[in-house]
């Protein structure tokens, strides 16, 4: 009786619940979009979700990240959310991977019906959008910026791709830091982001157009997108997922920080180390300290004003 | 003069160009941070500018 009302309507139906109750759907990122999506997903009644996401929940997040309270603050978004997600709905099927994802792994964790991109930077998206190309898995941009939020369905052999539209930033983008963001704004997107994923899944016509809404100004505009003849995803050279393009140190959106690889931590020995300069907080998947956060899989998060200052609290605090 | 309208800062100018290119140049705009589209239609630089085409400049947004 849970989904009677979305059965009753028409555009899902009984044979739609169905669809929806054997579909898989993989969740990048469990910010503010994709925390969003995954808890209308799991309301609708999804049959498998795979949540990633490679961060721990902070206090900045809990203005946005509606699924998150203040009991889960320095705890694993994935594994927090997945809790949240079993009390919506205790029949769903949760795979939840605290990971960053990148070109040596994505295709083992990025699978299913379909992808939500629900990132927060561009580089992983063209790395998925070759990785969906490849698997011909579909999947659907989303992301936003202070009022404004974007959103393209990337159909595999049907729809343009992402590097149709979009190329390497060569000027510094805005982020949720330097300009803000609204709440609503991703409440929105994910609205509509969660109502594609659903025609998808449900097989039925969905947005052609890539979608830009701008909420305090109450404006959408759609524009249409053909394939780029020059797009070299397309002609199936794929320059993220060889790992041409890998980088060592990556600009988070919406903490001001940055991830730097290739610390192995003992998580145990460190904060003995660092307890002697300031106070630290340990738990079973991170250690904080002051601008750093030293996750157990080897990356370092730190809050800083640029790349540089980001490697000198990194060789400050953490090296020999 | 083609119209431009930028959508992010609600305002629409005139500018003098021939191509997109040319345009987002005099706009001191990079083309990797922005999306053009011509008559609701997205355009790359190359794009020859007409009279009577209604440009849209978007700002690319990566926040999630
Ligand atoms: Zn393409």
């Amino acid at each position: 009786m849970r989904f009677q009302q979305q059965i009753i309507f028409e555009k899902i139906g009984a044979e739609g619940q169905k669809k929806l109750q054997k579909s898989t759907v993989c969740i990048l990122g469990l910010g503010a979009l994709g925390s969003r999506a995954a808890e209308l997903l799991t309301r609708a009644g999804i049959g498998t979700l795979i949540l990633i996401d490679r961060d721990v929940v902070e206090l900045l997040n809990l203005q946005r990240q509606t699924l998150y309270t203040e009991q889960d603050l320095n705890l694993p978004k994935v594994y927090q959310a997945a809790i949240h997600l079993k009390q919506i709905n205790s029949k769903i099927k949760i795979k939840p991977f605290f990971k960053d994802i990148n070109y040596t792994n994505i295709e083992s964790f990025v699978k299913g019906d379909l992808v939500l991109d629900c990132t927060d930077n561009l580089e992983t998206r063209f790395l998925l959008n070759e990785h969906c190309l490849e698997k011909e898995i579909p999947w659907i941009f989303s992301s936003v910026l202070g009022s404004i939020g974007m959103l393209f369905n990337i159909i595999p052999k049907k729809t343009p791709c992402f590097s149709c539209i979009f190329s390497e930033p060569e000027d510094i983008l805005g982020t949720c830091d330097t300009e803000g963001i609204l709440n609503t704004t991703p409440t929105l997107i994910s609205a509509l982001q969660v109502t594609e994923a659903i025609k998808i899944l449900t097989k039925q016509p969905y947005a052609k157009e890539l979608l830009y809404y701008d909420l305090w100004k109450h404006k959408l505009t759609k524009t249409k997108i053909k394939k780029n003849p020059k797009c070299n995803a397309c002609k199936g050279k794929y320059s993220y997922l060889n790992g041409e393009k890998n980088k060592e140190v990556i600009k988070l959106c919406g903490t001001n920080s940055y991830q730097l690889k290739g610390y192995k931590p003992d998580l145990k020995k460190t904060a003995e180390k660092l307890e002697k300069i300031d106070k630290v907080i340990v738990n079973d998947y991170c250690l904080l300290f002051k601008e750093l956060t030293i996750l157990k899989d080897g990356r370092v998060l730190i809050k800083a004003k640029s790349e540089k200052e980001a490697k000198e609290l990194y060789s400050k605090y953490l090296g020999d | 003069m083609p119209k431009v309208h930028l959508e992010k800062e609600n305002k629409t100018v005139n500018v003098q160009a021939k191509t997109i290119a040319e345009l987002l140049k005099k706009l001191k705009l990079n083309p990797t941070v922005c999306l053009v589209t011509v008559n609701n239609e997205l355009v790359t630089g190359q794009y020859k500018i007409k009279s009577r085409d209604k440009i849209k400049i978007l700002p690319v947004v990566s926040g999630g």
